[in-house]
């Protein structure tokens, strides 16, 4: 049996994500807008959730709306089939500046994540703080859904990428609010990104979403290794 | 020291506070909600270890304990009760053979064992162990007290030595993490050799009559593992190091756990075994055949741990 944290199946990781997690990226499909008509159906039944409510039992049409971002081009319109997991990890890796050699297709998919979130709060830090607020600016309300407004109560902007991370941990009790955390960041990052966004506006939805995706399997493996060694 | 009996009053409340969770079982232990060992259940090395054999008396304590925690208690006291055999230290030492050359296999393929450990670093404290058991044993049935001091000092200094090569491999550092992450096998197979070595220094210990630095040894040993787990417990749960972590191999992810339940078994080995020593359970035997014995209980009880001998977190 494979290890739903290992998978490269993205319904199979989300079955196993915390609910923080799910929710977080149900907002950031829901927020999400193409002129294309979208052909599967996307998961309205979580974007009308309340934030207090159950995400879990829609992991899978989650899981099935991040493709269907992720198929976002003309050909794959045609034939009306989902990529997959690994094309759209891929993808968002070549477009944040990932080296060929870290994502190919020799890489797990648990690699290529890794490769991005390095790249990610690499970029990041190299962002002045002038550029970090323009970007949180234009992410707008997201940082207000982040629980309780922290972190941008705590000047996020003006923080690098380790030091974010670390009050993103150190607020939440393991990898349970993870999701809810990191998003706002993913979006803030992806609305700095907006000479990609050309492309496509799929860029916009799986750019955030694979960043909290990223995040939030680190956290439940590192969580998980981390109890086998305490009392 | 006095055992309540399962079927006495007392025992009852003991029942109900494992039933509450105030009191919960571990192994042959008894711990309350702080990690503390309070009681230690006796007398469960003579049950069977098919649950349907279960006499018909044990049905209270049926009642507070799953039957998996009572064949598990079963399967440890009867582990306890030959621990001490020769026979058991020739296993013992067998083991610790097969795993210290695995290491050394393991090292040369990853091509860092020379900048890890230095060769024969392992190979000693094996050799030593092996000569003091044997000198212990030789010594013992002749009664020749220096000699087995000198074997027990021995197999002490081979223990720690192992133990040494296990820190070495926490503190030393691979890309801001513990080297032991990327070794997490060999971290594993370093702590459980120390521990079986630890085993024998201090059954030549006991053998000696000299319980306390038994317990000593073992303490100092157990304390030093604990140690070693939470350095790696706070490498994985503290999000400075979440950068650091994306580098590490997640196929080696069920290795890290495995070898997070072997350092702490390894803990809650020594530290059972420091308790039993300390309270008498295990002792120097008095016909000189091994060097200790586990003193027999034959009712099934509740062995109360003095104040003064409490362990645990």
């Amino acid at each position: 049996m494979v290890d739903p944290l290992l998978t490269e199946d993205l319904g199979e990781l989300l079955q196993v994500f915390p609910n923080d997690a799910l929710r977080a990226l149900a907002k950031i499909l829901k927020d999400g807008w193409s002129p294309i008509q979208f052909l599967a159906p996307r998961a309205y039944a979580a974007h009308g959730l309340a934030d207090d409510a159950d995400f879990k039992p829609h992991f899978s049409e989650i899981a099935d709306e991040i493709l269907w971002w992720g198929s976002n081009e003309l050909v794959r319109q045609s034939t009306g089939t989902l990529t997959n997991w690994r094309d759209v990890i891929s993808k968002v890796a070549a477009t944040v500046g990932v080296p060929a050699a870290e994502r190919g297709a020799g890489s797990a998919v648990w690699k290529i994540e890794g490769a991005v979130l390095r790249k990610v709060l690499k970029n990041w830090e190299e962002l002045s703080p002038e550029d970090r607020q323009e970007r949180i600016d234009k992410a707008g309300s997201d940082f207000d859904a982040a629980r309780g407004g922290l972190l941008a109560a705590l000047g996020v902007a003006y923080l690098g990428g380790d030091a974010l991370l670390s009050i993103a941990g150190a607020r939440v009790a393991g990898a349970v609010a993870a999701g809810t955390i990191i998003a706002p960041v993913a979006v803030a990052l992806g609305a700095g990104w907006t000479a990609w966004d050309l492309a496509g506006p799929s860029l916009r939805i799986i750019r955030p979403a694979a960043l909290v995706v990223a995040f939030t399997r680190q956290c439940l493996r590192d969580e998980r290794i981390a109890n086998a060694f305490k009392d | 020291m006095s055992i309540i009996s399962y079927t006495a009053e007392f025992a009852g409340e003991i029942a109900n506070r494992i039933r509450d969770g105030s009191l919960q079982v571990d192994g042959i232990m008894l711990r309350d909600t702080g990690g503390k060992i309070r009681y230690i259940l006796r007398g469960f090395e003579n049950l069977a270890t098919d649950a349907s054999q279960f006499p018909e008396a044990l049905q209270s304590l049926q009642s507070a304990m799953t039957t998996q925690q009572i064949l598990r208690a079963v399967s440890i006291a009867q582990n306890m009760a030959t621990a001490a055999s020769i026979q058991r230290i020739e296993r013992q030492l067998e083991q610790i053979g097969q795993r210290l050359n695995h290491i050394d296999q393991r090292l040369v393929l990853v091509e860092i064992k020379s900048s890890l450990i230095l060769d024969g670093m392992r190979s000693g404290p094996l050799n030593r162990l092996k000569g003091a058991k044997t000198a212990a044993i030789v010594a013992y049935r002749n009664s020749d007290a220096t000699a087995l001091t000198g074997a027990a000092l021995s197999a002490e200094h081979a223990a720690r030595d192992i133990l040494d090569q296990a820190k070495h491999l926490v503190q030393r550092e691979d890309g801001g993490l513990p080297a032991a992450l990327h070794l997490p096998q060999e971290l594993g197979d370093l702590v459980s050799s120390a521990v079986d070595a630890a085993e024998v220094a201090s059954a030549i210990l006991v053998a000696l009559r000299q319980p306390d630095l038994a317990a000593s040894l073992l303490k100092e040993m157990a304390i030093e593992i604990k140690q070693m787990r939470q350095r790696l417990a706070v490498c994985f749960a503290d999000p400075e190091f979440l950068f650091r972590r994306t580098f590490l191999d997640a196929t080696l992810d069920p290795l890290q756990i495995d070898t997070g339940r072997q350092l702490r078994d390894a803990s809650n080995r020594l530290e059972w075994r420091q308790l039993l020593i300390t309270l008498g359970v295990i002792c120097s035997d008095p016909q000189r055949k091994e060097l200790e014995i586990v003193s027999g209980q034959q009712e099934i009880g509740f062995q109360p741990v003095p104040e003064a001998f409490v362990v645990g977190a």
